[in-house]
């Protein structure tokens, strides 16, 4: 009899995890669907290759998958899906950045599909000089802005990604858009 | 150009810049190849739960455990072989005993068997220690014990009357050197009548 109450609950206890399972296989999927062209961009302002930026991608929701539990308890997942991305892509970036260099040059040259009139003015030339100006930019300055440059992401979202106050994340941002203004203003012969 | 227009011209440069920087789109089918991997990861999971392997491996770990506990619990504190030597030639009091007790018990403590196992818990070890009753080897042999009445009375005679004592000794072993002839010469009597005694 005892055995029999026993094995009745432990079947409970495996049909709960599994209901609860789906729940949180749900919660992924519905985080895949929403926001994995996010962390795909998120991965790509780092990593600049579209190849690194998808395994990335892939590698951030294998993480998600770890810790699929929280996901019902988190308040801004899409936020929190970024944040991983960007930590997912540092990591990534770390660990071979001599491709990421030279991929980065290449990924500038490529004109975009949706180029407006503005773009228009922004020939090959003028995008690898912005290229190299923002690479030459403090970590610090550099990762506001091409996080700002995500149309999803508000500078409370940034601030969010990088750990630091959104007062923080808007002085970064006003400095590194100064600098390179600057910076590009001073150059000879582009204006 | 002035220069509040060419910064003006360098801004709208830069803000065209970071928008194509950011307008990078994904191969089509991202969401779905994400997905395909998410669930080739998390299929040999939700296997395990099903499966009810969970449920044998708890078993078997807990089989383990008890094992493990009952082991612990039953085993002698001393490797088989060497405690009960060790603890009767100490309990034994005859001083020839005591000498090849004493020589037992030094070669079973200095020259452990091979393949044998102390126990390795220190709390363990610790009660064992504490529970050893053997007192500590002292540096002369036969190790001194107290005198017993008679003998105390004895010595006491002995330092008050030295001449008298003496005199006493010797009597004394005059007679016993006495009885041992008288002893002697009986028994030799008694061979010497056996043997003419036995037929031929």
């Amino acid at each position: 009899m005892f055995e029999g109450r026993q094995l009745v609950t432990g079947q409970a206890l495996v049909s709960q995890a599994l209901a609860a399972e789906q729940i949180d296989d749900d919660a992924l999927e519905l985080a895949v669907r929403e926001h994995a062209r996010l962390v795909y961009r998120v991965a790509y302002t780092v990593l600049r290759n579209h190849h690194d930026a998808e395994d990335a991608t892939q590698e951030t929701f294998l993480r998600v998958l770890r810790y699929r539990r929280k996901l019902a308890g988190i308040r801004d997942s899409r936020t929190w899906l970024a944040r991983i991305a960007w930590r997912v892509a540092l990591e990534r970036r770390r660990r071979a950045p001599e491709v990421l260099l030279e991929e980065a040059s290449m990924a500038s040259r490529i004109p975009s599909a949706a180029a407006s009139a503005d773009e228009a003015l922004l020939g090959q030339e003028m995008s690898a000089v912005f290229e190299g100006l923002i690479a030459a930019l403090p970590a610090k300055l550099r990762d506001p802005l091409i996080l700002s440059a995500l149309e999803e992401m508000s500078t409370t979202d940034i601030a969010e990604v990088l750990g630091i106050n959104a007062a923080a994340a808007r002085s970064r941002l006003f400095r590194a858009r100064q600098i390179l203004r600057e910076k590009f203003a001073a150059l000879p012969g582009t204006l | 150009m002035k220069p509040e227009e060419r910064e003006r011209f360098a801004e709208r440069l830069l803000d065209a810049h970071l928008k194509r920087y950011g307008q990078i789109e994904p191969r089509v089918g991202l969401e779905a190849r994400v997905l395909a991997n998410v669930q080739d990861h998390a299929q040999p999971e939700r296997q395990f739960w099903r499966s009810q392997s969970w449920a044998r491996l708890a078993a078997i770990a807990a089989i383990v455990v008890a094992i493990g506990v009952v082991f612990w619990l039953t085993r002698s504190p001393f490797p088989a072989g060497t405690a009960p030597v060790a603890s009767t030639a100490r309990e034994t009091s005859a001083p020839g005993a005591r000498n090849l007790a004493e020589l037992a018990a030094s070669e079973v403590t200095e020259t452990p068997l091979s393949g044998v196992k102390y126990p390795r818990n220190p709390a363990r070890s610790a009660v064992i220690a504490k529970s050893d009753p053997t007192p500590p080897r002292l540096e002369q042999f036969p190790s001194p014990q107290p005198l017993s009445e008679q003998e105390r009375i004895l010595a006491g005679y002995v330092a008050e009357f030295r001449r008298e004592a003496v005199l006493v000794a010797e009597a004394q072993t005059r007679l016993e050197r006495q009885d041992a002839l008288e002893t002697q010469m009986l028994s030799s009597d008694e061979d010497a009548a056996r043997n003419s005694e036995t037929p031929k």
